[in-house]
């Protein structure tokens, strides 16, 4: 099964802590006129406040949180805790991402008593609703040293926000990518900036990384022979059955009717489609749910060649489904990719990310800009930037709305590799925010941009860019080089959102 | 309801009008049209509002709306009455919370907290109070 970024929901366990006094009297922490101060109040009182978080719980946190069946327990001014109830609130804690409590004075101790015996993330409801808790249970946890995640908000919008930072998180903590390997399962021949330390990202940020064989993969992508694929005599294999050839055939179909301009042969469009079908069909009977493939590691095997596709098509109908999938075996763009998808519900692009040069009044960055556009490039020289690979797609304005898109052919000889192109001319001015995890899994980058014009629609081959233009393109450029060569990208302002997310994965974030 | 009466003066007499509208509950329990008349007038007299101010059936609305217009024309005796922000015993929860013990103490009736966690609206309320009392006639 594949479970992408929108099937996955933060659990959330409200918890209502709340006291009864057992006697009439005032003191210090209690006060009030005639019926306040008997115990029947308390009763009634907790009762409406029961009803009212119940309320908040269900009208207050965002839509992509599942909220959990709230727990209630009972403090009374005999100070008698029943171990039971930790045992209650224990039974929940494999499926429980995150807590609000409900607190109130004489009750905060617990909360501080939750984060030791359990060390989940949790909070109190926003400060106002009761004054104090928030921050005295923040600070007596600080006081542990021990990295407890307690949270304090002013409001509910505040709430709600980390919410779906934490989302985001537990997102990306639930990736798993499918690599299909040659030769090395961490660095390919080109992109020589992935993870290079798998083991320690899956230790740091939950990330699994599911290796095929490649010759495997590719064999799969014709009907099952007598005795079994050559990689694996004698197996069982998933090969191409009539099934998947007709949805092959129907989705090849679909797409070329919906493109406004065709210019590759249709059999090769079919090819592309039977890879990209071969590999979902992988992703989902090993539970992956992103993907990336080498280039010249599978490239020079020749098979691609031989079988006449190329993975770029892939990737862009995986990217116009909200599935990360990068160029180049780039495992730090397929991180970066999720985390963009996890926060902001866009579909990403992703490719080379450079500036864009004129020297000696020559644009000598290699561009695939129209004559007609250029002038564009002349009005923002100097803080010009480009991302480029052929992995363009047309659902990156809306993830539900299809733009106008053409197709074509990467290779130039043959004409095999069905490749998508969208006109970003259409988007000129449209903010962008990119993003890229260092190799060392410690580091977040976020940029942003805004669209100049678009390069690469009428060709064909590794084309297809964003000219975009920054703030400073040297400090861009200064910040990106220990990051890497690939960014993702979505269309948007999401920079303040992606920098709290990487707070929350506990990577230091640079800003350009 | 005399807004130039002292507050004082006004709590009194209010208080007086809701314990007559008890009695009229007390004397026609049965009586869906009069329980419901008179729990209204009750809570309108001890939220101290106006007829044109009774804009709502529900009781934590109406409670709200009470306390906005106390703090508004009755800021310093409001202020003295609910500000306990340590042991946050103050708000139109504690209010709404009062005017049912209230009606329990009148009626000599008690509800359950899950019956009382209901009691969302006056209609709500009306069927409550009936019931309990249909009980309390057992």
């Amino acid at each position: 099964m594949i479970t992408q970024s929108k099937d996955i929901k933060l659990n959330v366990q409200p918890v209502f802590f709340e006291i009864r006094h057992l006697y009439q009297y005032e003191g210090p922490c209690r006060n009030g006129i005639g019926d306040q101060l008997e115990p029947e109040f308390d009763i009634l009182r907790n009762e409406e406040w029961w009803n009212t978080f119940n309320k908040d719980m269900t009208t207050r946190l965002p839509a992509n949180v599942n909220v959990m069946e709230p727990l209630r327990f009972c403090r009374t001014d005999n100070w008698e805790d029943d171990e039971s109830m930790w045992e209650e609130i224990g039974k929940i804690t494999a499926e429980a991402d995150f807590y609000i409590f409900h607190s109130f004075l004489g009750l905060d101790g617990l909360v501080v008593e939750f984060a030791e015996r359990f060390a989940k993330p949790c909070c109190v409801e926003p400060e106002y609703i009761n004054p104090c808790s928030a921050t005295s249970i923040g600070a007596a946890l600080a006081a542990h040293d021990k990295d407890y995640e307690f949270y304090g908000f002013r409001n509910w919008n505040d709430l709600s926000k980390q919410l779906e930072v934490l989302r985001a998180r537990k997102v990306i903590q639930s990736t798993r990518i499918l690599l299909p390997v040659r030769f090395d399962s961490s660095v390919s021949m080109s992109a020589v900036d992935a993870f290079p330390d798998q083991t320690g990202i899956t230790e740091k940020l939950g990330v699994r990384f599911r290796a095929i064989n490649l010759h495997e993969l590719l064999d799969q992508m014709s009907p099952a022979v007598p005795g079994g694929n050559p990689t694996t005599p004698g197996r069982e294999t998933w090969d191409l059955t009539d099934g998947d050839m007709a949805e092959a055939e129907k989705l090849t179909d679909e797409l070329v009717a919906g493109a406004v301009e065709v210019d590759v042969d249709r059999k090769w469009i079919l090819n592309s489609v039977i890879a990209y079908l071969t590999v979902k069909k992988n992703m989902s009977r090993l539970d992956c749910n992103s993907f990336t493939a080498p280039c010249p590691d599978s490239c020079s095997t020749r098979r691609l060649d031989q079988q006449g596709f190329t993975f770029c098509f892939t990737h862009s109908l995986m990217m116009r489904q909200g599935i990360p999938s990068s160029c180049e075996f780039d495992t730090c763009t397929v991180v970066s990719q999720q985390a963009l998808i996890a926060m902001t519900g866009m579909n990403p692009y992703m490719g080379n990310t450079f500036p864009v040069i004129r020297e000696d009044g020559e644009w000598v960055t290699p561009l695939g800009v129209e004559e007609e556009d250029m002038p564009k490039l002349e009005a923002a020289e100097g803080s010009l930037y480009v991302i480029h690979h052929s992995v363009p797609h047309n659902r990156m304005r809306d993830p539900n709305v299809d733009e106008p898109y053409a197709l074509r052919h990467f290779a130039e000889d043959k004409g095999f590799g069905a490749v998508f192109r969208y006109d970003f001319n259409a988007d000129e001015g449209q903010q962008i925010t990119l993003c890229r995890i260092a190799p060392d899994g410690e580091r977040m980058f976020v940029g942003r941009g805004w669209i100049v014009c678009d390069g690469g629609y009428n060709l064909h081959s590794c084309n297809g860019e964003i000219v975009f233009c920054v703030d400073d393109q040297k400090d861009f450029y200064d910040k990106q080089m220990t990051f890497g060569n690939h960014l993702a990208m979505v269309y948007g302002d999401y920079v303040d959102d992606m920098a709290a997310l990487a707070q929350s994965l506990g990577m230091e974030v640079t800003i350009a | 309801m005399g807004e130039e009466l002292p507050f004082k003066e006004l709590v009194r007499l209010s208080n007086e009008k809701a314990e007559r509208c008890l009695e009229a509950v007390k004397n026609d329990p049965d009586d869906y049209a009069v329980v419901r008349r008179s729990l209204g007038e009750f809570v309108r007299c001890k939220y101290l509002l106006e007829e044109s101010e009774m804009t709502t059936d529900d009781l934590s609305e109406l409670s709200q709306i009470s306390l906005n217009k106390m703090l508004n024309q009755y800021h310093k005796e409001t202020l003295k009455d609910i500000s306990s922000v340590c042991t946050g015993s103050s708000s139109a929860s504690t209010k709404k919370v009062l005017l049912v013990m209230a009606i329990q103490k009148g009626l000599g009736i008690r509800f359950e907290p899950e019956v009382f966690g209901k009691m969302t609206s006056l209609e709500l309320l009306t069927e409550a109070v009936m019931d309990e009392m249909a009980v309390d006639l057992l």
